[in-house]
């Protein structure tokens, strides 16, 4: 699979959302930032982007997809980082 | 008796397993090694089966657990996750209380 694949197909399902993707061939790490992930637990958000991805884990054309799912306030509470005004 | 069963039977008799590629002193894959190295570090007795060695539980769990990937933590026959959710769990602290209330 391609960056621009796995983009598109979790596009359509969180088309708000911010997709970013890192890795090659059968091993990928994708990062998911969308407000539909408000109130939804961890394991269900997986769920629906691994969802997308069932044929290609089942068939072993890809190895790895590590999703990272989190709400725009979660994404910029959890680095704890300020960005400082200059 | 049939693969599905099997599972069934593995996640009733034990309150802790994970399903996950080679064992805990010899992960054969990166997100396994995570995974089971969280549940180590709690201290609490668990199971486990080595997807590897098993390949006819590794084709059906995906379709019983309802997660396409391994490994696959069980607390109580109930899906917890895989390697990010079990890290992440354990370092927001509630990884333990559930542990413990399982085992207790």
């Amino acid at each position: 699979m391609n960056e621009s694949e796995i983009i598109e197909r979790i596009s359509k399902l969180y088309p708000d959302a911010v997709v970013d993707v890192a890795g090659a061939d059968c091993s990928f790490e994708v990062y998911v930032i969308s407000d539909s992930f408000s109130g939804v637990n961890t394991l269900q958000r997986q769920k629906s982007i691994l969802a997308l991805f069932k044929n290609e884990i089942t068939s072993g054309k890809l190895h790895a997809l590590s999703v990272k799912a989190k709400t725009p306030q979660e994404q910029s509470a959890g680095s704890g980082l300020v960005q400082i005004q200059m | 008796m049939s693969t599905e069963d099997k599972i069934r039977k593995q996640l009733a008799e034990n309150p802790v397993i994970i399903y996950m590629k080679g064992t805990p002193d010899a992960p054969s894959c990166g997100f396994s090694a995570k995974a089971v190295s969280v549940l180590k570090a709690t201290g609490i007795e668990f199971a486990y089966v080595n997807v590897l060695a098993s390949p006819f539980i590794m084709e059906k769990l995906p379709e019983v657990s309802d997660f396409p990937t391994f490994p696959q933590v069980f607390i109580k026959g109930e899906i917890i996750g895989g390697s990010d959710i079990v890290e992440e769990m354990y370092n927001k602290g509630e990884l333990m209380p559930m542990l413990q209330a399982a085992t207790s």
